[in-house]
Parts: C-alpha cells; structure tokens; sequence
C-alpha cells in the first residue's frame, strides 16, 4: 500500500506532539507532514518558496487545517486551496479549538469536508484524530488516488 | 291733372259717361222745348197779322170793292203779301177768284177767310171773301236755323257746368273716398292668420271704383273688426283665466296716497282664485277694500314697496313675512298703469322655515366649528409649546444622540473586544487545557511504573481539573453565545416544544417511572431556539432534581391572569430552599452539591438571559424535599399589544 501524506497544519507545539503521537499509535502507517503557519502549508501545497524542490506528485491525501495560525490564518489557507485546479478537491479537516459558530459556518462556506473541535479531553481527542484518520484515508474513496 | 285722374279714377269715368248721355238728353230736351215755344211765337205772330189784315185791311179793301176799283183792290192786296210770311191772297165771290196776288206753293199754311161785306143802309151787301194763306214752312225754316244755335249753345253750357262739378266733385269726394277707401282697406285690424283671405280679395278690390272700394272696405272692416273683436275676447278670456287659473296669487291694486303724496295705503281693484286659497281672506270681502280694512296689521315694508313701485313703474320682487295672513311670500311687484301695481305672490313659508332651520343648523355648526377652532388654536398654541419643547429636547436629543454615538462606538469597540474575547476564550483557553489533560495521559501511560498510587491519582485530578474547566469554558461560551444571538420572535406551539424535549428525557432514562403532564394547546411568541434551550434547561432540571423519586411527576403548564400568560415547569423533586431563591439564576451559583446532583449553575443562568431578552420574567418557588415550580413569561402584556 502506498504511503499517505497527511499535512498537518498546526502552530501549537503541544497540539503538534499530542497529535503526532496519536498518528504515531496507530496502526496505520502515513507520513504526516507538520507545516506551523498558513503561509508555510501554501508553500508546502503549491512546491512554492522553501518547497520548491519538492516533488510535485507528492499530493498529500488529507490536510488538517487549524484556523487560527500565524500570517495566513486558516480559512485563507482553506480559499487558496480551493480557489487552485491542483487542490481544488484535497479533502480538507478543520480541526480546531474554536466551536464558534461564526467558524463552523465560514469553514464549511468556503470548502471543508469536515470540521472538528479538538476536545479538552485527550482520550477524546485520540478516539477523533484515530476516526478521521479511518475515514479520510481508509473509507472514504478520494477523487485523487488514482 | 284732371284728365289723368279722371281716366285713373273709375268713379269719374262713370260720372262722365253719365253725364254726358244725360246732357245730350236734356240738352235735346231743353232745345226741343225752346225749338216749340219759337215755333208758338211764329204761329201767335201770323195771327196777329191776321188780326191786323182784319183791322186795317179788310174795311178799306171792302170799300174798294165797292166801288170797284180794281187797282186799289190790287194794291191793297200786295200790300197784304207784303206781310211777312204771307204767301197767297185771294178775293173770291161764290166760286169766281175777283182777284188774286202770290202763289200757293207750300201744302202746310195757316189760312184765314174773312167776309168782305158792305153796310148800305143798316143794309148788309155780301161782296166776296177774302182769304189770306200764310207759309207755315217760313216759319219752320227760321226755327231750323235757330235751332243748331239753341243746341250748340245748351251743349256748351252743360259741358262747362258739368266740366265744373266734376272737378269740384274730384277735389271734393273722389279724392277724398280714395283715401278713405285706401286708409280702411289699409286698416288691419285682424289677427295674423286671417291674412290670407285678405290678399285674396286683393286682386277683386282693384275692379271696384272707389265708393264699392269704400263699402267693401268698410265691409272688410267690419269682418275684421267683429274677428278682432272675437280675438280679443278670447284672448282676454284666455288672459283672465290665465290671471284666474294661475296658481300663484294675483292681485291688482290702486295705490292711496296721503296730503303729501306719501303711499298710506291700497285698494284691491282684482283678485284671483288663488289669492284667496294663499292669504286665506276670502275674495268678495276683498275687492273694492283697502288693504289696511281687511288686513290692519299689514306691515308698512308692504306699502312703501308697493308704492314705490306704484311711483316708479319699475319691478320688483320681494320676499317677506305677512304677520297678519302669517306666512312668506315672494311677490313679484309690477305697474301695469299709472298708480296701480299688480302682484304675483307665491307661498315660500315651507321653504323659509326650512332655510330658517338650515340656518339654525349652520349656527350651531358654526358655533361648534368656533368651538373647535378655538380648541384647535388653544391645541395648536399647546403643540407649539410643546414644539418648542421639542426642539429644545431635539438640541437636548442630539447632545445626547453625540454622546450615544461616542457611547454606541465605545461599544462597537467593547462588542469586538467581546468578541475577540470570546473566541480567544472559546479558542486559546482550550487548547492548554488540552495539554494539561494531553501531556498527563501521556505520563499516566508512558511512565506509569515510575509513578505510585498517589502520584497516579493526583494526574488524574488534574486531567479531571482541566475538563470541568473545558465544560466551564463550554458553558460560558453558550451563555455568551444566548446574550449575543439575534431575536427571531415567531408564534410558537409550546407544548409541542415541551412534550418533544420531555419525551427525549424519558427515552434517555428508560429506567425511571415518569409521568410527564403537559397542557395542550399552550403557545406563545417567542424565537424558537431560545425558547427551546430554556426548555430543555427547565425540563433537564426537572428531571435532574427527581432522580431519587421513585415516582416523579413533572408538569408544563400556563395560567393567564389577565394581565399577562405565566408558563409553569413544576416537579416533586428535591425542590430547594426559598430562602436562597434569589441565587437560583446567578452564573455558576449551585444550591446542592455536585456530588449529589451534577451540573456548573450555567443552565439557569442562560434561562434567565433568555427570558430577560423576550422581554419576560423568571422566578421559582420550592419546598425543600418537595419539589420545584420555575415560572417565566415572555413578553409583558404591553408589548405583546
């Protein structure tokens, strides 16, 4: 099975750790690419500035996308992406601490396929990264795998 | 002159003609006569040569016979002839002529014989006869030519005679009748429709002379006359039944005027019928009568006006009020003849009351119409205090709308910071709390031989720590989230609402015995998210606060008293403590211990918030160990008018 890139895109080094070792847990072996500002993960998407020598075909099969991040904040990052041919349809997870429903709405307005609060509780916050992870990368059947 | 209008006047032609056969006659006759008494003359004056023959002849003539002397006897008879007129003389004795002078030529004479006799001796000797012829036709030839003369002469006469009557005659009569003729055939005294028959007779009337002219004129003229006589009587009975018939009253009347010339009063010369159906005084007491007789109390307006009329001849028309006959009249006044006037008068009474009335109306209407205008003056002066109220309030207003803005931005600012505020609550705080929780499980597992008992219970109070934190920063956020959302008030089922919620209780604790009681039919105005979130906390509370009963019984009801709908969430539950009451709605205030029934004191809190927003009030009434009743409204009666 080939390997997944999941980007991470996340400025808070505790959310980073917290999350990495849940991917680190499970089973599943995907690659996680941590970006730590909105500016960062366009480069990182579209092979721009520090990126540029990365390999175009390494199209990463899900971000997760906080909304609160340093330059470009999360629902800009989330207009690029759709507003670009090339990842137009990269299925997109808003995890974030906000539950306010100001965010929820423009995060689904402007594309995303899902969004989830990280709960305060960390064994819920496992069970959650463990099910998207399931769902994005195993159930769900993306547009971009073939 | 003459002779032109003699030939144009018919009368004189006849005249002339006339006269002249009747001068030829009697031109004829005159001469005739005249011609005879001549004739009279001639034959008288023969005798008288007869006479005097016998006279002066006839003794010497006997004598000469006598003595027979022939000659003298000769002479004597020449002398004889010598008489005018004589023709023949002769002296006869028996049958023998003696002797003879003159011829017998003409058969018509007048002879005469005389005895020649001889007294000798008282003795009478017959000597002859002598007879004389005298020629009648001398005679009757001296008349002849005398009388042409006779006749020419009595023609001459008669014509001159008569030329003069007939002059005198035209200039007299003729003329004269042509005028007359000419004036009363001109006379047109008919009335217009019998013209006709008048130019018809035209053409005839030219034949006449001017005497028939004059009779058949006159005759016309009396055609005329008796139609136009007839006409008038009609006409005047068409106008005297018009003046009798006319339904408005009418009356003619002589003016009376006093010493000084002043009208003082008047007499009814003519009324109608309707005069007395009007003024109710009957018409035979009237006629003849002065006005002030029958109607002494007859005002003087009445008289001055119709004495002016009277005086001036001018028309008018009045309306006024009789006292005495007690009603209104409009009389139209006029003055056929000098000192009279005539009246036409009609009653107006019924239209003079109801005017008056009318009048009386307007009065009033206008008396109230003065009466509101001065109320609306004494308002539009009030309004115009209060105007100038107004605009001192107005400067007051915009001072205060200046400071409003000042305030109103302060709190747009304060608002974004509220904002900024609550989404670095909803968003910063959580995440180290996630850490607390993260970052203590990662040492509960990673380094759980490395820890005792006591050091795993203390992580795990602090991972219990940081998620009664994260659902305090939860509730916050919703309470928050109720203060800030916009009021959609919408007619609402609130039983349905109930009933839903309180179902979903009981399917969420199907192990307890419930009995839900909600009245039917309870609505209200209300935004249906909010209303549901007070509800559902009302209700969750119910629910909560019955645990330990065995039998709970919770109800949703609603009592109207009059003034405003309270809606009633009551339960048997662990009620509480009236005294403390007033701490029920405060954020995080609790009465019982988390241990004996959870919650952070958020729910009714967010209750109050929402009621307070409708416009409503909340309040609760319990009995420790029995039970709670939370009462709220929604909007004050008020506003909901």
């Amino acid at each position: 099975m080939k390997e997944k890139i999941i980007l991470l895109v996340e400025d808070n080094p505790d959310d980073i750790e917290l999350t990495l070792r849940v991917f680190k847990k499970s089973r599943l072996a995907n690659r996680i690419v941590v970006v730590r500002d909105g500016a960062e993960a366009l480069d990182y998407l579209f092979c721009e500035g520090s990126y540029s020598q990365r390999g175009a075909h390494e199209i990463p099969s899900m971000v997760l996308l906080d909304l609160k991040l340093p330059k470009v904040n999360g629902l800009e990052v989330l207009k690029c992406l759709r507003s670009d041919p090339r990842t137009r349809l990269l299925p997109v997870v808003i995890l974030t601490s906000s539950r306010e429903r100001q965010d929820l709405m423009n995060g689904y307005s402007g594309g995303a396929n899902s969004y989830i609060v990280k709960p305060v509780d960390f064994d819920q916050f496992i069970q959650a990264v463990e099910q998207l992870q399931l769902y994005w990368l195993v159930l769900n059947e993306s547009p971009l795998d073939n | 002159m003459s002779l032109k209008v003699i030939r144009q006047s018919r009368i004189e032609r006849k005249l002339l003609m006339n006269t002249i056969l009747f001068g030829f006659f009697i031109t004829l006759g005159i001469t005739a006569v005249q011609f005879y008494l001549d004739y009279r003359k001639g034959i008288e004056e023969i005798h008288n040569y007869m006479e005097m023959i016998e006279s002066s002849y006839l003794e010497s003539l006997t004598h000469s016979l006598w003595v027979y002397d022939d000659e003298q006897v000769q002479v004597q008879l020449n002398g004889i002839l010598g008489l005018p007129g004589m023709a023949f003389v002769e002296i006869r004795h028996g049958e023998k002529t003696i002797a003879s002078a003159g011829k017998l030529i003409s058969k018509s004479t007048i002879e005469r014989t005389f005895g020649l006799t001889h007294n000798e001796y008282n003795q009478k000797i017959e000597l002859g006869t002598l007879r004389v012829a005298n020629d009648l036709g001398r005679v009757l030839r001296q008349l002849r030519g005398r009388a042409v003369m006779i006749f020419a002469g009595n023609t001459a006469l008669f014509f001159l005679i008569s030329g003069f009557f007939l002059l005198l005659f035209h200039s007299l009569v003729t003329r004269r009748l042509i005028e007359l003729a000419d004036r009363l055939s001109g006379i047109h005294i008919e009335l217009q429709n019998e013209n006709a028959e008048q130019e018809n007779s035209e053409a005839d009337f030219e034949k006449h002379d001017e005497m028939e002219r004059v009779i058949i004129a006159s005759d016309t003229m009396q055609t005329r006359i008796s139609n136009a006589y007839e006409a008038l009587r009609k006409s005047e009975e068409r106008y005297r039944k018009l003046i009798s018939q006319m339904p408005a009253g009418f009356a003619l009347h002589e003016m009376i005027y006093d010493d000084s010339g002043r009208p003082e009063d008047y007499r009814f010369l003519e009324v109608n019928a309707a005069f007395e159906e009007l003024t109710g005084v009957p018409t035979a007491n009237v006629v003849g009568k002065t006005v002030l007789d029958v109607m002494p109390g007859t005002e003087n307006y009445w008289i001055d006006v119709f004495g002016q009329v009277s005086l001036t001849g001018q028309p008018t028309r009045i309306e006024n009020y009789s006292k005495e006959i007690g009603k209104f009249f409009d009389v139209v006044t006029y003055s056929p003849v000098q000192n009279q006037f005539a009246v036409i008068f009609t009653d107006i009474s019924d239209r003079k009351n109801l005017e008056k009335a009318q009048q009386q109306q307007r009065d009033v209407l206008e008396s109230k119409v003065k009466e509101r205008t001065d109320e609306l003056r004494q308002r539009v002066e009030e309004s115009e205090r209060l105007n100038r109220a107004m605009i001192n309030l107005l400067d007051d207003l915009q001072d205060s709308n200046k400071q409003l803005k000042s305030l109103s931005s302060h709190l747009t600012d304060a608002n974004k910071e509220l904002e900024a505020f609550t989404y670095s609550v909803s968003h910063d705080l959580r995440a180290p709390l996630r850490g607390i929780d993260g970052f203590s499980k990662i040492v509960l597992e990673d380094y759980a031989d490395q820890l005792d008992e006591h050091g795993r219970d203390c992580l795990n109070r602090v991972r219990s720590a940081a998620r009664r934190m994260g659902i305090l920063i939860d509730d916050l956020l919703r309470l928050s989230r109720v203060s800030r959302a916009e009021l959609n008030q919408v007619p609402v089922d609130i039983s349905a609402m109930a009933e839903d919620i309180a179902g979903r209780f009981q399917e969420d604790t199907p192990d307890r015995k419930t009995e839900v009681k909600i009245e039917k039919g309870v609505r209200g105005i209300a935004d249906p998210n909010l209303l549901h979130i007070v509800l559902e906390n009302l209700i969750s509370n119910a629910f909560k606060f019955t645990a330990k009963r065995t039998n709970t019984r919770i109800g949703f009801s609603c009592d109207h008293d009059g003034k405003e709908t309270v809606f009633r969430v009551r339960d048997n539950g662990a009620g509480f403590d009236m005294r403390y009451a007033g701490q029920l709605f405060g954020a995080f205030q609790r009465l019982h211990d988390v241990d004996e029934f959870k919650g952070n004191g958020i729910g009714l809190s967010i209750v109050k918030r929402i009621i307070q927003r409708h416009g409503g009030r909340v309040w609760a009434e319990g009995v420790v160990g029995q039970g709670a009743t939370f009462y709220f409204t929604l909007q004050s009666e008020e506003e909901q008018q």
